[in-house]
């Protein structure tokens, strides 16, 4: 594929230390145009517990969680297990994700839960299985830390941040507070014994709070990781602070970037924050990153508590229906997945762009900007992201950050160096 | 998938930084960074992290042995 080469900015005048090439490309580097699934989101049980605002499944235009099952039965998760075994078999997979997620999956109960890995790994036993679970954290207690070590399941937990902020959305059904029991669980995580299992937070970003002050929360608990999620929003459901006639206001990009501009520099960093470690791995020309960003093809599928395999459930907020693909796991392999014309429009990412995005220099990066982040009714996903103007600030200046520690690195070496002539 | 990309013409330079070329043994200050792990990452690519965005799950075989 064409990578023409450009102007080196004296990268290896030295003729010692490689340091960073800035390159040029015509079209993108060659990037294949499908994938087979890595991951499969099961959803145990289709309800919550919280009632958090800005829910996806059940705030939004979709409400067909109405429609399924509390949680799945385990002849599903039978065959579930079955399904997940012949795609990684026939597509010679090293290993597979398996994410137990909802609702909230431990409202199904920790005998279920334990009942439902047992099912999908004696179904699903000729690979390797790394099961996850993502959580609310209200119902992890000793007894569920030590059920996700005998089955080594990372855990993921759902929070925004310290009270004020997690509550201003996370709340129960009758608006009372869920932080304490969040932040409990939270420490029991962070705990010597829940480190082993626990992957870290993930939270959806709130304008109205201090991005320096959720960082320093979260960062008390010494997460290896945490997930900044832009609000699930589009054309039809703008971003809160970014109305109609504020398109380029770049509130989440200036949010978001106080934080990196703390992380970036402090040392030594344990904390892989996603959303900087993808746009800085992209800059880099990485392979992978999370769904939302980049432009190789997605590798994971949604499992509903009926069976029913779907798009992913992130598309509830863009229109009815969007996730439905008539499939089941009863029915049908993983293969038929990606034949679905919804799949395939995020497989093929580069094809299905918009004229816009093909055109943007960033476009290798932002992928475009998440999919559902894209719609609109009159376009489709055919739009860049509704976040766009927050991605254009936000790359740029990270990759000045990245070409700016480079170069102090560069030029700390090249001065200790002695002087040869 | 190709024919389609080379129907199209972008004319901006893309942006890559060709940061898996690093040399990290010959840049010590680099050491105990954000950029190192990454640089770490893109090299080691078999450590797919997740893709979804439903878990913050990290990798198969970094967690609980490196620093990330």
């Amino acid at each position: 594929m064409t990578q023409d080469s450009e102007a080196v900015p004296s990268a290896n005048d030295s003729g010692q230390i490689p340091l960073y090439q800035l390159t040029s490309r015509s079209i993108p580097a060659p990037i294949p145009d499908w994938s087979p699934m890595r991951q499969f989101v099961c959803k145990l049980a289709s309800r919550c517990n919280l009632d958090c605002d800005y829910c996806y499944i059940y705030h939004h235009i979709d409400q067909s969680w109405r429609e399924q099952p509390r949680r799945m039965s385990m002849e599903t998760a039978a065959q579930l297990g079955r399904r997940i075994n012949e795609h990684a078999v026939k597509h010679s997979l090293q290993g597979v994700d398996i994410t137990l997620h909802g609702g909230e999956p431990l409202l199904a109960g920790i005998g279920y839960v334990e009942q439902w890995l047992k099912t999908v790994s004696e179904h699903c036993c000729q690979t390797r299985i790394q099961f996850q679970l993502q959580t609310n954290g209200t119902l992890f207690d000793e007894k569920v830390l030590d059920l996700c070590l005998k089955w080594n399941v990372r855990v993921g937990l759902s929070m925004d941040g310290p009270r004020g902020t997690n509550d201003r959305h996370r709340v129960g059904f009758n608006g009372e507070s869920s932080f304490d029991s969040t932040e409990r669980a939270a420490k029991l995580l962070s705990s010597p014994k829940g480190r082993e299992i626990w992957s870290g937070f993930l939270a959806v970003i709130d304008l109205e709070s201090d991005p320096l002050e959720v960082y320093h929360y979260f960062k008390s608990f010494s997460p290896r990781s945490i997930e900044f999620l832009l609000p699930l929003c589009n054309y039809e459901a703008r971003p809160p602070g970014k109305s109609q006639d504020q398109p380029e206001n770049t509130k989440y990009a200036d949010w978001l970037l106080r934080i990196f501009n703390e992380w970036f520099y402090e040392r030594p960093q344990t904390i892989s924050i996603r959303r900087f470690r993808d746009i800085i791995a992209l800059l880099g020309n990485a392979k992978s990153a999370s769904e939302e960003w980049g432009l190789h093809p997605i590798d994971f599928a949604v499992v509903e508590s009926n069976g029913n395999i779907e798009a992913v459930d992130t598309l509830k907020t863009t229109y009815a229906g969007a996730c439905y693909l008539g499939l089941n796991v009863f029915n049908n392999s993983f293969d038929d997945v990606l034949t679905s014309p919804m799949v395939l429009e995020r497989q093929q990412r580069w094809a299905r762009l918009c004229d816009t995005c093909r055109a943007c220099s960033l476009v290798e990066v932002c992928g475009g900007g998440y999919f559902p982040h894209r719609y609109s009714a009159s376009n489709g996903f055919k739009n860049p992201s509704v976040y766009c103007a927050d991605l254009k600030k936000m790359i740029p200046e990270i990759r000045s950050a990245v070409i700016k520690v480079l170069t102090e690195a560069r030029n700390e070496v090249e001065h200790s160096l002695p002087n040869q002539t | 998938m190709a024919d389609t990309l080379s129907a199209n013409s972008i004319i901006e330079p893309a942006i890559s930084l060709e940061l898996s070329e690093v040399d990290l043994s010959k840049l010590p200050s680099l050491k105990g960074t954000a950029l190192e792990a990454v640089i770490n990452e893109i090299r080691d690519e078999d450590d797919v992290p997740s893709r979804s965005r439903h878990h913050s799950h990290h990798s198969y075989r970094t967690h609980g042995t490196a620093a990330w």
